[in-house]
Order: structure tokens, then sequence, then C-alpha cells
């Protein structure tokens, strides 16, 4: 069930007819966010000139109000009486079978850190704003004038990667599509006014895509001069209101001047302030760059770990057009594909709560990166299923034991801890790797030919979230020297961020082990990807030196210290409390 | 945004440094010298607990 706030438009789009009576009484003029504040609208207007449906609305905030001595002129002239000053938001509550994010972006603001002189000189705009003066809608309907004096600019200069490529303000990545746009716009300007010279200051231009080279060579050939190297200065002469851009052309080597009459801050694009919400809502993971991570980066480029939520846009990484138009399709059709199913086939690899063993402590519930486990105090925690994705860190977390990973569960890994030690365990490193990534990059290891030790026996999870810390006391128990835990790096997490609390399991092992007085370094972390083979023999070197370095009377003394107790179970009323083997539970440690 | 100054060991070559950890902040950490995945965050030691206040002897007024 998705629950939506249709915000309220004072003005009923069934009724309205778009006659425009009503804003040219308004009162109130404010900053035209379409027309990148160029221009006025008023409280009552069309939000742009395409918007579906055509009809006006009003915005509270700018409304003087319905008071007769403040205003209410808009009400008076509207013939077909559409304006409601009453109406409220709407809460609509919809079912849903699948949910496409395409929430956009946000464009990134030059007045943050003033660059170029932004907000010191009238002359120098944004990309953004260039579009709506050249715009034939735009605010000079199309006649392109710079704003300090309304007259039409000869020299303009382009600034490529403002808010892109640069750590400095948080944006280390390309916004791919500002080279492109900057080449259109001096298209644009060439057959325009043949007469205006252009320069376009950059430090690569990446005209990667069908046609995108033919395009850079025409802007070339149309006359606009592309110089290497991004300007370290601009000066505005007062009189002339003329800039002066000083810039070190990094293709001569020389430190050059150009004085121009207007310039144009190529601006990147940044995920949506909002972003944080959603991610929230549908638990998304993000990038480090702040963008929706998708399942997969070649295998699933619309899917999110979330099942039946999809991607599309800008939303998931900076992308022209072509590529979010595209998206926008597969995003359709992955999930038009999961509605006309009729039932979904899930995993088998999920978890499942005894409802007798639970304590409805609801620790598992806040681990689950899926939100799939329903918990309220006092009552028994329940797995929605197809939600459930299966990484198993519910069950790690778990302290009684009422939660089985199918496939994966306690006593199938205990088993497999107790054999791979029962012989020789003083020559064996345990390594637990997650499916993914960590024994995907012990197979790169392998169909590479790295050579690395052989005493590692890697035991396989869904995800290092799933090594619970009794798994680990009990291969230390059982004699092993050295225990490796790995997993996804951080962003690679197909659980989302199920990972962390791999971290915050090993923090605890780790003073666990010094309290028993085990020395903590024998247990060990690692992050390694599919493509790691390298680091996957790297680690496993390390982890052999280090088994080198464990003595027998340490093993021994790890195997007393850590000698298994009773398991925790639930005390109910009139129900005898059975607890250890005999009652058929597993053995856990304290 | 508020940051705190924390200690991390490094339980593979035992390195110690120090780093600015930011509230709430979501970073996978490396060590700087072997770049192992093994870093232990180093709480701060809480400070002995304090006995029972000293007895105060009380001077009677002259």
């Amino acid at each position: 069930m998705v629950k939506i706030r249709k915000k309220a438009r004072y003005v009923d789009p069934g009724a309205c007819n778009a006659c425009g009576e009503c804003a040219r009484v308004c009162p109130v003029a404010k900053p035209d966010e379409f027309q990148a504040g160029l221009s006025s609208r008023k409280a009552i207007y069309i939000p742009f000139p395409q918007a579906v449906p055509c009809s006006y609305i009003l915005k509270m905030d700018d409304c003087l109000g319905n008071n007769p001595i403040a205003c209410g002129k808009c009400a008076d002239v509207c013939e077909k009486k559409a304006i409601n000053f009453d109406d409220r938001d709407q809460i609509l509550t919809r079912e849903v079978g699948a949910i496409i994010v395409a929430i956009g972006l946000d464009v990134y603001d030059p007045t943050e850190t003033d660059e170029y002189g932004y907000t010191r000189f009238d002359n120098v705009i944004t990309s953004l704003e260039f579009e709506r003066l050249i715009c034939a809608a735009g605010p000079t309907e199309g006649h392109f004038v710079r704003p300090s004096d309304q007259r039409r600019p000869k020299r303009i200069g382009f600034i490529q990667c403002v808010g892109s490529r640069n750590p400095k303000v948080g944006r280390p990545y390309c916004s791919n599509i500002c080279c492109m746009n900057t080449i259109k716009d001096t298209l644009l300007l060439a057959d325009h006014y043949p007469d205006v010279e252009t320069v376009v200051f950059y430090q690569d231009i990446r005209a990667f895509g069908k046609s995108f080279e033919d395009m850079f060579q025409r802007s070339k050939e149309a006359g606009t001069r592309y110089v290497r190297g991004l300007p370290g200065d601009i000066e505005e002469d007062r009189e002339t209101r003329n800039l002066t851009v000083t810039v070190e052309n990094t293709t001569r080597g020389k430190l050059e001047r150009y004085e121009l009459d207007m310039v144009v801050l190529s601006v990147g694009v940044q995920p949506p302030q909002d972003m944080g919400k959603i991610s929230k809502m549908l638990t998304l993971p993000r990038t480090s760059d702040g963008f929706f991570m998708e399942s997969h980066p070649k295998l699933k480029p619309v899917d999110t770990p979330t099942r039946g939520v999809f991607l599309a846009g800008l939303c998931e990484g900076p992308k022209d057009i072509k590529d979010s138009v595209c998206q926008a399709g597969a995003a359709a059709s992955r999930s038009g594909a999961l509605l006309n199913a009729g039932a979904i086939r899930i995993e088998a690899i999920t978890s499942a709560i005894d409802e007798a063993a639970c304590s409805k402590c609801g620790l598992c519930a806040p681990v689950c990166p899926y939100g799939a486990i329903h918990w309220t105090k006092g009552q028994v925690a329940t797995v929605v299923q197809a939600a459930c994705a299966g990484c198993g860190s519910c069950g790690a977390a778990c302290q009684y034991g009422a939660i089985t990973m199918r496939h994966f569960t306690d006593d199938q890994l205990v088993a497999q801890v107790r054999a791979t030690l029962a012989e020789n365990p003083q020559d064996k490193v345990l390594v637990f790797a997650c499916n993914w990534c960590s024994y995907a990059g012990a197979d790169m290891a392998g169909i590479s030919r790295i050579v690395y030790p052989a005493t590692n026996r890697v035991i396989r999870t869904m995800c290092s979230a799933r090594v619970s810390e009794d798994l680990v006391l009990e291969a230390f128990h059982c004699g092993a020297p050295v225990v490796l835990v790995s997993g996804c790096h951080y962003a690679d997490c197909h659980y989302i961020n199920a990972n962390r609390q791999t971290v915050k399991r090993v923090q605890r092992l780790w003073d666990t082990l010094e309290k028993k007085g085990v020395r903590p370094e024998r247990l060990q972390l690692e992050w390694i990807s599919a493509a790691e083979g390298q680091k996957f023999a790297l680690v496993m070197n390390r982890m052999e030196a280090l088994r080198q370095t464990v003595t027998m009377e340490e093993m021994a003394h790890a195997r007393e210290a850590l000698k298994p107790k009773p398991k925790k179970t639930v005390k109910k009323k009139g129900v005898p409390v059975v607890s250890g083997e005999a009652a058929g539970t597993r053995e856990v440690f304290a | 945004m508020t940051a705190t100054l924390e200690t991390f060991r490094c339980m593979m070559c035992g390195h110690e440094y120090q780093e600015r950890v930011e509230k709430g902040e979501d970073k996978e950490r490396a060590c700087p010298k072997c770049r192992s995945n093994s870093i232990r965050h180093l709480k701060p030691q809480r400070p002995p607990e304090s006995g029972p206040p000293l007895a105060v002897e009380e001077k009677g007024h002259a």
C-alpha cells in the first residue's frame, strides 16, 4: 500500500479553461522558477507552457489570501468559479505492485562557493540560464542578451566542469551531459548569430556516443575555439561590464587572457535534496556520489535491491536524455513483467521464524536491510517472505536460535566448521566468504592461476552478515588458529548495507576474545570484490603468515576459554525452561 | 555535522592511528599503512570509578 500526498491546487482543473484573467489581476510578482528566475510570475500561474493539465495553480505561500481587504481578486474575476481557497492536500492510498523511482536531479548551484564570480558579476550565468535566454519560449523570446545591459554579446566564454570532477566541492564524478550541452550551445549560437565569437575552456571534452564526435567537429568548424585549461581568475571591467578571463592554456603551456562579454558556467548535476527521504522510505542504497545504486551495473541496471522497485533517469547516475529514455523503457518493461506474472518467484534462501523459540526481543528487525521483519513490542516477529532477500543478518543477530536461514542454517554452518577443523586444525585458516564478492574473488584468483597458500578452507555464506559471533567462536573452539571473515566492499554490498552488521559483530568479537585472553588478531576482516583475485591471494598469504605465529598453547587456551555454554531460551508462564543439548537446542557461547 | 577524533588499530600490522569521524558516517576503513580492512575502533578507556566521597571533618565554632 502506498500513500500519496496530492497537493492542493486551489484551482479546479476541470473547471479552469486557462483564460488567464486571474493572473492578469493578481498583484503578486515572484521570480519564475521555470525561467531560472530571469522573469517573474504571479501567485496564480501555469508552472510551464506545456503543463498538463493546462490549468492554473495557486501557490498559497505567495498568495495574499482570500481576505476581501487583502486581495481575492482572482476569485472575483473567474467566471468559471474554479478557484477554491479552502482546497486542502489529500492523502491517497493505492495498492501497487511495482514502483519506478524517477525523481530526477538537481543542478549544481555555483552560489555556494561563488565560483568564477557568479554572485558578483551579472554577466556570469549558468548553462541553465543560458538555455532559458536562448529559448524562444524564454523570458527574452529567444533574443540572446546579456543581463547587465540587455545588449547582444559578441564574445562568449563557456567554462566546463563547474561542480563536476571536483572533490573539493564534494563532487568528484563527471556529470556526463555538460560537454555535449556546451557543444550544442555553441552550434546554436553559431546558427543564430554567425558573428558571435565563442571560446570553451575545458579540461577534457567527453564526446562519446553516437554522432557526438561529429557534433564536436562541427562546432570547431563553426569557429568555436577550444582552450584546454580551466580559468584561474575572472575580473570585471566596471565601465563596460566585460569580463577578463585568465587561464593557463595547458596545450601551449602559456598563460592567456581573454576579454569576453559574457561567461557561461557549465554546471554539473547532483542528486536531488529529497533523495535521503526516498532512500529511507524504499530502503534503497546509494553510491558514494549520492545517487541510487542499482542491483548490478551490467546485469540489472534498472533493478534495485528492494524487489519491485526500479530506477529510471538521473537519480541512478548522470546520463543524457537518450540514456534516460532507454532506462525508463527498461524500468517500465521490468515492472510490466512483474505485474503480469500474477505470482512472483522468490529465492528459496529466505529466513523463517520459529514462533515458539522467539523471545519477542525484536533484535532481528533493525538489522534487516530490507525492512522485511515486522515486529511490535511484546509480539513475535514475522518475516515478509517476498521482501526477504536472504542475507541472513537476522539469523546471526538472533540470540535464541529462533531464526532459520534456509540452506544456510546454524546447524549446517556449524557442521561445516566442525568437519573442516576435525583433523589438523592447526594447519588451517578458516575463511568465511560471502557468495557475491569474496567467494567470487577466490574463484578469480583460481582462474587467473594466482598462487597462494593452500592452507585456507573457505565456507560460503550468502552475506558476511550471516556469520554470527557463535560461529566464529565455534571455529576457535574447534582449534582454528586464524579465522577470516570476508565480504563485499561497502559500495558493493549485495544486500544494501548488511555488511555494516559484519563490522559491528567483528568489533564485538575482538572485545570478547580479548576478555577471554585470546589474541584478537587471530580474527581478521577483509573486503574482497569479485574482481580482486590478486587481493584474495595477498590476503591468503598474510593469513598464512599470521597462522604460523599462532602457537599450540594459544590454540589450546582458546579451546578452553571458549567452551560452549547452554543456549538462551524463552521463559514462558507454566512452561518449564529447557536448555542445552538435551532439549535439542544448539550450543552457544557466553 | 559533529566530528570527533577517534583512535583505530590495524589488527593485521598493529599500526595505530587517529582519524576524524563524523557522526553517522558510513565509511569503509583500511589501514593507511598496510591497506588491511581489519580495523579495530579503540574506544576511549573509562576513568576509574570514584570511591565513596571522602569524609570531611567538621570543625566546631570557636
